[in-house]
């Protein structure tokens, strides 16, 4: 982008239009305090792929150029990972403040044709393919190691456990194994659970990542709670961290009270279920790294239980990559980039997956379906050799089919 | 056989859907077309149904990711499928390089063979049909 200064006039510099703008963000004003270390744009993993730093975006807003902040479209190059916000030594939200420029955009500009698109398909048909809602089922029919009782029971009426299986895991077959790796052993186990099949609608999440508002998802959290409520539930479980993320993190502000009841992704959920069942396993010796997708790892906290379950299984060996944890990379699937730059959602993740193989490990372990098409994705294109697998998956593969799961 | 610049295969029948079936007496093929993969662009991903499994007429057997984009593969006469091709599994691919030999996705043994009355044979009515789908893609609305 031209950072030329010759079409800026006095009204340009709008700092009271600026003011509004951070006015309607927590913390928003922190902005003022940026010194422009550039811990942000360092830290960034599209970084070496944009035309601007993010910092400079920054000070367009802090000289009061609103206007020229909007025009960059630096904030759709982004996959809301919030990397550049942990690393900020000022705390300056600066994940909600590129939420909040994409909202301003839609106000201001035509919406982009892509997100468009998908708020378009999600208001008709509540879920981001398009899909008739009886396909949500269509991952069912393939459960390997269940009889057709079970696959009949999977719906039920009443149940104490409610697993939200999230729009990617239901409707995108790459992802397929996931919910019924979860499946299988929530059956193994003998938990009282259920799906909500074609009660299920989208978190909503895409909608206010592609700059609707929250207020658009509100009927979302509404319908998603009422159908987990009706079937006499406490607890629901996701394998999806950003439905988990948007649950845990972001429905109770929408709704603007606690949700009253137990939010679980599948690594918080299943070690005590594990401990309990005793499962037998494969117990071959094999190398793996784990990859921490940013809503369960920097969003949701979730760092030490993945990496729990995976050295609980015998002959797993957990290599690290170089960036982990708080400091994990992205995949580059977040914040609907896929959608609207897949060039830039793969340069970010071919990265993920050479930091990966540089660990010499077979596989590399993940757990979230939309971390694991995309680093998946990026394996192939790459000629990689390592093995992209959700943990639910590999657990699923690992847990002694033979014996039936049952510890002899 | 070229309609349009896509290929089709002499002695197959094909559906609405894009899928081609061979009768092979007791045992039927089921794939999807050249005209399918290459609407579709590199498939990235197909699901592999469970042998055994009953599949119904117009309803969804296997799904399949190409990039962006999930489709359905809907079943064009009713059955129980006897037989996969494990190959796709790994190198889904084969569905673009060969959609009619190598790509084959599931053998059934049909309900009922009268079925195939209501598909396509290559003919007029279904180049037809191809010239409607392909000028529906050239304007946008497929």
């Amino acid at each position: 982008m031209n950072l030329t200064t010759k079409h800026l006039k006095d009204e340009s510099f709008n700092f009271k239009a600026v003011e509004e703008f951070l006015a309607n963000i927590p913390d928003g004003n922190k902005l003022k305090t940026c010194i422009q270390c550039g811990s942000c744009s360092s830290g960034c993993p599209a970084a070496d792929k944009l035309d601007l730093t993010r910092r400079q975006v920054w000070r367009m807003l802090q000289m009061g150029l609103l206007e020229e902040a909007i025009n960059t479209e630096l904030f759709w190059d982004c996959t809301t990972c919030e990397m550049c916000q942990i690393r900020c030594p000022r705390g300056i939200p600066l994940a909600e403040i590129i939420i909040k420029l994409r909202e301003r955009y839609n106000q201001t500009h035509e919406t982009k044709a892509a997100m468009e698109q998908v708020s378009g398909v999600i208001e008709k048909y509540r879920n981001i393919t398009g899909d008739e809602a009886k396909n949500r089922l269509l991952w069912t029919e393939n459960i390997q190691g269940i009889t057709q009782e079970e696959r009949k029971g999977l719906i039920k009426d009443r149940a104490k456990v409610v697993y939200f299986t999230g729009c990617v895991s239901s409707l995108f077959p790459q992802s397929y194994k996931i919910p019924q790796a979860l499946t299988y052993i929530l059956l193994k186990a003998g938990v009282d659970f259920s799906l909500l099949g074609e009660d299920e609608w989208c978190c909503g999440l895409p909608l206010v990542a592609g700059g609707s508002g929250e207020k658009a998802i509100r009927e979302y959290a509404i319908h998603n709670l009422n159908a987990i409520k009706k079937k006499g539930a406490d607890t629901v479980v996701f394998s999806c961290p950003t439905c988990y993320h948007f649950w845990k993190n972001e429905y109770a502000r929408v709704l603007g009270n606690e949700l009253d009841i137990n939010i679980k992704h599948y690594t918080e959920y299943l070690p005590q279920i594990l401990q309990s069942v005793q499962f037998s396993y494969i117990t071959d010796e094999i190398v793996v790294t784990y990859h921490d997708p940013c809503d369960l790892g920097r969003k949701s906290q979730i760092f030490d239980t993945p990496r729990e379950i995976i050295k609980s299984m015998p002959g797993v060996k957990l290599v690290e990559m170089r960036f982990t944890k708080e400091d994990s990379k992205c995949c580059g699937g977040g914040g609907n980039l896929e959608m609207l730059n897949s060039d830039l959602s793969f340069e970010i993740a071919q990265k993920r997956i050479a930091e990966a193989a540089a660990t010499n490990a077979q596989y590399l372990l993940t757990t979230c379906q939309q971390c694991k098409r995309t680093l998946q994705n990026a394996a192939r294109r790459t000629k990689s050799r390592i093995k992209v697998n959700d943990l639910l998956e590999f657990l699923a593969v690992r847990i002694n089919s033979e014996s039936g799961g049952e510890k002899k | 056989m070229d309609i349009k610049g896509y290929s089709f295969k002499e002695g197959l029948f094909y559906d609405k859907d894009h899928g081609w079936l061979q009768d092979n007496g007791d045992v039927l093929t089921l794939g999807v077309t050249d005209f399918f993969q290459k609407v579709a662009g590199e498939i990235v991903f197909i699901e592999i149904p469970i042998a055994g499994r009953k599949i119904d007429k117009g309803q969804p057997y296997s799904s399949i990711e190409s990039g962006k984009w999930v489709g359905r593969l809907k079943a064009p006469v009713s059955g129980e499928i006897i037989e996969v091709n494990s190959d796709l599994e790994d190198c889904p691919y084969i569905i673009n390089d060969e959609p009619y030999e190598g790509g084959w996705v599931i053998k059934i043994r049909p309900d009922n063979k009268g079925e195939l009355k209501e598909l396509y044979t290559l003919g007029e009515q279904f180049a037809t049909f191809i010239a409607e789908e392909e000028k529906k893609i050239k304007e946008g609305t497929r």
